[in-house]
């Protein structure tokens, strides 16, 4: 049944009135949501509007309280799902990095090939050094994550997660925790990716992104969606009054 | 009332004294080895165990910390014949098992802290990587972990390495025992007890050395 609900709506993660609460506080109050294949979504909202809570609710980081997500037409909290199989196919990108402190950028790109995908060190080498050169980082590949930029630390997770064969990517505040100097590497990536095909969820303040690679934007406050909408009409004529507010903060002194 | 000092009978007692810091070594060595295995067991009780274990390591741990090591092995010296009913004083024993319980309980608590250090965004990126609890725990928390408590562990070591000097007093026949009764043999009391300074000092000094050169080496960065 859930089969044939991804066949007619082909959309690849699906969200019904997702709610969420940490103790009292309700975090997501009903979140409606949808990416179909090749999509590229951009969620926006001030601190607190539950976004990042939202995104990592997508691959079960953390649970929900009612409401229903789907990933691949498998429903995310179901007991019966094989939710390590379904989080191997969302590669994820974190706001601080999350690299393996221990591991070289190389067997940052391994690690997930050879324990979960389960192959071989030789081929899963290969495969991790290509991944880094696709995103510039092939000197890097031997140097632990501590030794690297913020900038180039992000590329080496991005490297992780593309390793893997995601068949969506999420990203949660991705450039958020670096310099400004060394955002534009991480979103030309980014961009690389979204102008490829790739299907991505990412959470972030970055408008020009959202502008030149986003098909549609989610504005998130108090924990639900105020408004969607593509880039372009949303940024110039936004219709809710929390969006215009909030994009003029985000576009103060430019 | 001036001291007699006569070095050459004091010298004499080497190789006696040297037996004596291969007993030391022998139990610095096997009290490491069980105390460390003793402390990641505690670590994992304190961690993930059932609230009644949680709450049994927990005690254990207060009362070997806060109470004197030289009277945990009085107390184990004692303890043991009763325990075993066999009445022949067994004290390398008791020496190796009170040390180890001692440091059980210091390394149990180095352990936990380094196993909590390690930050939940490890558990996120290898959760979202499609890996297992199991997994994550073998391959990523344990790893960085490890790196985290060999420094503390180092310095444990040689406060180890000095304290067997304390399992003198149950007569176990380590470094400062043998000294102590060369001395009383000899009356050169002053010559062995500079002796066992200058031994103890040598043995120490290195793995002392060694111990700062770890902390600065193995970290993450």
């Amino acid at each position: 049944m859930t089969e044939s609900a991804l066949s007619d709506t082909n959309l690849l993660v699906e969200a019904v009135n997702v709610r969420k609460n940490y103790g009292d506080v309700e975090v997501l109050r009903g979140v409606n949501l949808g990416v179909s294949t090749g999509e590229v979504v951009v969620i926006m909202g001030p601190s607190g509007s539950g976004k990042s809570t939202f995104l990592r609710c997508v691959n079960r980081l953390e649970e929900i309280e009612g409401g229903k997500i789907s990933v691949f037409g498998k429903d995310v909290n179901d007991k019966s799902t094989d939710i390590a199989s379904l989080r191997s196919k969302c590669g994820m990108v974190f706001q601080q990095f999350n690299l393996f402190p221990h591991r070289t950028a190389l067997e940052n790109v391994m690690e997930g090939l050879i324990t979960v995908r389960g192959m071989g060190r030789k081929a899963a080498r290969e495969r991790a050094a290509f991944e880094l050169a696709n995103v510039g980082l092939s000197a890097v590949a031997d140097q632990r994550p501590g030794q690297l930029s913020g900038g180039q630390a992000q590329r080496v997770a991005i490297a992780r997660a593309l390793a893997m064969d995601p068949a969506v990517l999420l990203f949660d505040e991705p450039t958020s925790a670096l310099d400004p100097e060394l955002v534009s590497d991480v979103l030309q990536v980014m961009k690389q990716l979204a102008d490829g095909g790739m299907t991505m969820i990412v959470v972030s303040h970055e408008m020009g992104f959202a502008r030149r690679a986003a098909d549609r934007v989610y504005m998130f406050d108090e924990g639900v969606v105020v408004e969607t909408g593509p880039p372009d009409e949303m940024f110039t004529n936004p219709s809710h009054e929390r969006t215009k507010g909030f994009l003029n903060q985000l576009t103060w002194g430019s | 009332m001036g001291y007699n000092w006569q070095w050459d009978i004091a010298l004499e007692w080497i190789p006696w004294l040297l037996v004596g810091i291969g007993n030391t070594i022998l139990l610095a060595i096997t009290s490491m080895v069980t105390g460390l295995a003793l402390g990641v067991i505690v670590a994992m009780a304190r961690i993930s165990g059932p609230a009644w274990l949680r709450r049994l390591t927990m005690v254990y741990t207060e009362f070997f910390r806060n109470t004197p090591l030289l009277i945990q092995l009085v107390w184990v010296f004692y303890a043991i014949p009763i325990i075993t009913g066999n009445i022949t004083p067994a004290a390398f024993l008791a020496a190796w098992v009170a040390l180890s319980l001692n440091l059980g309980a210091f390394l149990g608590e180095v352990v936990r802290a380094g196993v909590t250090a390690v930050g939940k965004g490890q558990w996120d990126a290898g959760r979202a990587l499609g890996m297992s609890q199991s997994q994550v725990y073998r391959r990523i928390v344990l790893p960085i972990a490890t790196i985290y408590v060999i420094p503390p562990i180092a310095t444990y070591w040689v406060s180890l390495f000095r304290d067997t000097s304390l399992a003198s007093v149950i007569s176990v026949s380590e470094l400062f025992f043998r000294a102590r009764w060369a001395a009383t043999i000899t009356f050169q009391f002053l010559e062995l007890y500079i002796m066992v300074g200058v031994i103890y000092f040598l043995a120490t000094y290195p793995q002392a050395r060694l111990a700062d050169f770890i902390h600065r080496r193995v970290r993450l960065e």
